[in-house]
């Protein structure tokens, strides 16, 4: 028996290193775990259009939507690490363990193989209120409790718990009503029944434009091109926060490193095309390329600020009752 | 609406049957309903609209089974169930759709569809074998063609 | 003025033969899609976004419109001939429309069908041209107040004219509205009710449940008949379109719900299908002839089509006006305009009036295009009835089945059409009726969410709901009719007991 077992991984060794000398000899399925027509896609469409010129091999998108983001990336984790078979990762993919949504710890379980765009997401203000400052808005919070209510996209995305995080860490007392999608959660600060939200600067856009929505800080590392040139970033203004909306190829565990090297090439070419750069920058997103070990440690950072921010929460919710 | 008005007739075990179940399924909803986190009115959590739903159901679930009982001891329904052949015909229909489905896993789309076809064709009673079995490939085949070559959608 | 010549400059831009061209695969495509139940709307466009990368934008755009409208009407042809729903919007449809079906009016149905879609569809456009902007102000001034108010009136009017007994009515649409609260609840992240199964982790699809107790109940029920080698009818070819009585009995309808539809179309949602509910609600109470209603009422099919037609035109509002999608499809036509650098949004109509305006004329044509081709089709659709009941049967068991698949790509969604098919049968046979239980399912998760979002604004005081025009108005009503509901069930109570031991109802 343990011969046998020597011999099959000794087998699995040698065919993962044939597999790497060629690699790729064939077309590369690659998992988007939203339905078509969602950013992710359209991302995930624009690198697969790339794939033939820079990696020789021509990549097929589908689409396995559901479950947030669970059912796509749990047959991503289950495919053969051969490189034939990868997928797109957003930030959720760090909070669904800790939330008990999946049984699979992704962070852990995939291989990151490179970010391909990244953006901050945007605090902002329905026009119609009088604060045209971050400070001014936090000021009133805490004058008011309770009285200022924000739009998120549900309770399981960025757009609740990094709001919510903010809110506790200032000490401020504001109230996240939660809608099904960002663009109700818009639609309910147009119309004057919540007053601010925070979602990626893509959602925004339309209506920053307009001046119907006011963008008061992103939560980047630095500001903005465009659009949000004048918007300064929360460190700029005092508040420590970072929280960026990213998407990455990732693979399953196991990727043999010179696939991995193979496949991240590619991606650095495919991502600093600027026909790719401008498609990605038309979705109101920026291409942003990282290599394997540097997302890798980005997706560690979410995953550990993610937990923080539940405990801090959780806190809070214990203090308040 | 629909359906069921040659099958009225025989109903009337079933109907009891029904109600009860039905009582059964809303008092089990309301039971896991209210171990669900109830909130506050100001801060409404995941149990605040089933407990409502599922003390309403429970309550009305009872009365329209003490209505049910009553209507048939005093109107003197007759009391038989589902007809043999009905029942017998159910019974198959069911496990022929456990098995189709079933097969759809371990044999793919084109082949478990083809046999529940022809099965569900003899079900009903059709002569001979040549038309049954023409219709179920014919149907099968379209349906394949129609989902997987013209819309590119992936059947398993 | 001014928009009606640029109007006309778009529709120059999309008549090109291209464009045309374009509208037409669109129209047949997305027809097709919506004669097979499952891809719908969303599932046509999202399979044919990555072919539009290389068109040119208002031809892809236009492509698009022509799905919209052709899956539109094609769900309602399945519902019509078997009973299966392949979307929410089409269930209404399918109440009459099926049993006009049973009695050999398919033709008819389906003709009066796509004509009521093409005229309120139209009506919704007209409306879209003229007064877009203002509407869309109309649009988000409701607030989850409004959705939730609009939500309980809905359930209660709808499941108080659903025919037969009240109490069994409520009891249905509450068993709709707990099975609407199975699985993720976005509000707080947690599973509810999942017993630990995976599949009800992502909750139950309205669509398979409404396939389940409709479509493969109704197989089931023709199934067990012993004499199921009847055909369906015999149609002769004057009987495949309308007589004059029904075009007459049809014109009405088709404008009331072409408004009832414009007005539920502004309000986030699926509004489309809440329209049809409540066109066939408004229907039914101003029929005189009551007696017909369940055997197939052709106003039950005209109105509610309309409204549909009406409400899906006009959920483009937000999204063109504020850049917002309500609904999946509009979701997806938004990143039809994405992927080629198009933001809709206030700007749109100054920033790029020739796409804007050619986009409101390739909803004329696309519309236009759907009743030109499907009336000659409606012959060919309803001889589809011809085959006979044995042959038949099975074949609508496997189409629901490959479209409830096709719906979430999950086996598990099977087992579960299964469980419903066999739970409509028994109920139906014992004299429960499932359209409350249809409609509870598919309002249960506006209901909550709508309440419990007020709640949050309004810091708990439910009352000042009452005070809002709109939701007050509405909720007042609401509380009116239970009051009502609650008098004349114990008044027949009273009276039962009293004298009459055989109650036809429960």
């Amino acid at each position: 028996m343990k011969h046998l077992m020597t011999f099959t991984a000794m087998a699995a060794l040698m065919t993962a290193s044939a597999v790497a000398q060629d690699y790729p000899s064939r077309t590369i399925t690659l998992i988007v775990p939203f339905a078509a027509g969602g950013s992710s896609d359209l991302i995930a469409r624009a690198v697969a259009e790339k794939a033939e010129q820079y990696l020789g091999q021509s990549m097929v998108v589908v689409n396995r939507p559901g479950g947030s983001t669970n059912v796509g990336l749990s047959e991503l984790v289950e495919a053969d690490p051969d490189g034939y078979t990868l997928g797109t990762v957003s930030p959720a993919m760090t909070q669904q363990f800790a939330t008990g949504a999946s049984s699979y710890n992704y962070v852990q379980e995939l291989t990151a193989v490179g970010q391909i765009s990244n953006v901050p997401y945007v605090l902002a203000v329905d026009a119609n209120t009088p604060f045209n400052t971050l400070d001014e808005m936090v000021a009133f919070a805490r004058d008011n409790p309770h009285a200022l209510k924000y739009g998120t996209a549900g309770a399981v995305s960025a757009t609740y718990s990094s709001f919510a995080r903010f809110g506790v860490e200032n000490d401020i007392l504001i109230d996240p009503v939660h809608f099904d999608g960002g663009a109700r959660a818009m639609a309910a600060m147009l119309g004057g029944h919540v007053q601010a939200s925070w979602q990626a600067p893509s959602d925004f856009r339309a209506n920053v434009e307009a001046g119907s929505i006011r963008p008061l800080a992103v939560a980047g590392e630095s500001r903005m091109e465009g659009l949000y040139a004048d918007v300064p970033t929360f460190n700029e203004l005092g508040y420590e926060v970072i929280d960026q909306l990213w998407t990455g190829l990732a693979a399953p565990a196991g990727l043999p490193p010179d696939v991995v090297s193979r496949l991240e090439g590619a991606l650095e070419q495919i991502v600093n095309d600027p026909e790719t750069q401008q498609k990605i920058s038309e979705l109101g997103l920026r291409a942003e390329f990282l290599g394997g070990d540097e997302f890798a440690q980005k997706w560690m950072a979410q995953e550990a600020r993610f937990l923080e921010t539940l405990e801090l929460l959780e806190a809070a919710e214990q203090a308040s009752n | 609406m629909a359906g069921g008005t040659e099958i009225v007739a025989h109903r009337s075990g079933i109907e009891k049957a029904v109600a009860g179940l039905i009582l059964v399924a809303c008092a089990f909803y309301c039971f896991h309903a209210l171990g669900l986190n109830f909130g506050s009115l100001s801060n409404p959590r995941s149990g605040f609209m089933p407990s409502v739903i599922g003390v309403s159901a429970t309550v009305l679930a009872a009365v329209n089974l003490v209505l049910t009982l009553r209507k048939h001891r005093m109107a003197e329904a007759d009391e038989v169930a589902l007809d043999r052949y009905t029942a017998l015909n159910l019974l198959m229909a069911l496990a022929g759709t456990i098995a189709f489905l079933v097969l759809l896993d371990l044999a793919g789309y084109v082949v478990a569809s083809a046999l529940y076809l022809l099965f569900l064709t003899k079900l009903t009673r059709s002569p001979g074998w040549l038309v049954p079995m023409a219709v179920s490939i014919g149907a099968t085949g379209f349906f394949y063609f129609c989902f997987v070559m013209l819309l590119g959608v992936t059947l398993p | 003025m001014e928009n009606f010549a640029l109007l006309m400059q778009g529709f120059q831009a999309s008549l090109a033969l291209h464009n045309i061209l374009a509208a037409l695969a669109g129209v047949t495509l997305g027809t097709l899609a919506g004669v097979l139940p499952g891809i719908g709307i969303s599932g046509t466009i999202a399979l044919l976004l990555p072919i539009s990368f290389g068109m040119e934008p208002l031809t892809a755009l236009i492509m698009f419109s022509g799905i919209y409208y052709g899956a539109m009407y094609g769900g309602s042809i399945t519902s019509i001939l078997v009973n299966v729903p392949g979307e929410g919007a089409s269930v209404v449809t399918m109440i009459e429309g099926y049993q006009m079906a049973r009695r050999g009016r398919a033709g008819a149905a389906l003709a009066i069908a796509a004509i009521g879609s093409f005229v309120a569809g139209t009506l919704g456009v007209v409306g879209i041209t003229f007064i877009a902007p203002p509407l869309a102000q109309v649009a988000i001034a409701f607030g989850p107040p409004e959705y939730f108010a609009i939500a309980a009136l809905g359930l209660l009017v709808l499941t108080n004219l659903s025919g037969g007994s009240a109490l069994r009515a409520v009891l249905m649409m509450l068993i709709g509205l707990m099975l609407g609260t199975v699985g993720m609840d976005y509000m707080t992240g947690l599973v509810r009710f999942g017993f630990g199964v995976d599949g009800l982790g992502d909750g139950l699809d309205f669509i398979v449940i409404v396939m389940g107790v409709f479509g493969l109940g109704e197989v089931l029920a023709r199934i067990c008949e012993r004499q199921n080698d009847v055909r369906v009818t015999k149609i002769k070819f004057k009987d495949l379109y309308p007589n004059r009585e029904e075009t007459r009995r049809s014109i009405l309808p088709i404008f009331r719900g072409g408004l009832i539809g414009a007005i539920m179309g502004l309000i986030p949602g699926p509004s489309g299908t809440i329209s049809t509910f409540a066109s066939y609600a408004l229907e039914k109470k101003l029929s005189t002839r009551r007696e017909e209603w369940g055997k197939g009422a052709i106003e039950g099919v005209a109105g509610p089509e309309a409204a549909n037609n009406a409400a899906s035109s006009f959920t483009m509002i937000p999204l063109l006006s504020l850049g917002l999608p309500f609904s999946a499809s509009a979701a997806l036509l938004l990143s039809g305009f994405m992927i080629h650098g198009i933001q809709p949004g206030p700007m749109l109509v100054s920033t790029e009036p020739v796409l804007f305006w050619g986009l409101i004329a390739s909803m004329y044509i696309g519309n236009l295009i759907c009743l030109i081709l499907n009336l000659p089709l409606v012959g060919l659709f309803a001889s589809v009835l011809r085959a006979p009941m044995r042959y038949l049967m099975p074949v609508v068991a496997l189409v629901t089945f490959t479209g409830a698949y096709v719906l979430n790509y999950s086996l598990f969604d099977l087992g579960v059409l299964t469980f419903f098919g066999f739970l409509g049968f028994f109920l139906q046979m014992s004299g429960y009726s499932l359209a409350p239980l249809a409609l509870g399912a598919f309002l249960g998760p506006q209901l909550e969410q709508g309440l419990i979002q007020t709640m949050v604004l309004t810091d708990g005081n439910i009352w000042t709901l009452m005070t809002r025009p709109l939701a007050g108005t509405a909720l007042w009503l609401g509380v009116a009719m239970i009051g009502w509901m609650i008098f004349r069930f114990i008044r027949q109570l009273l009276r039962r007991s009293s004298s009459q031991p055989v109650a036809e109802d429960v």
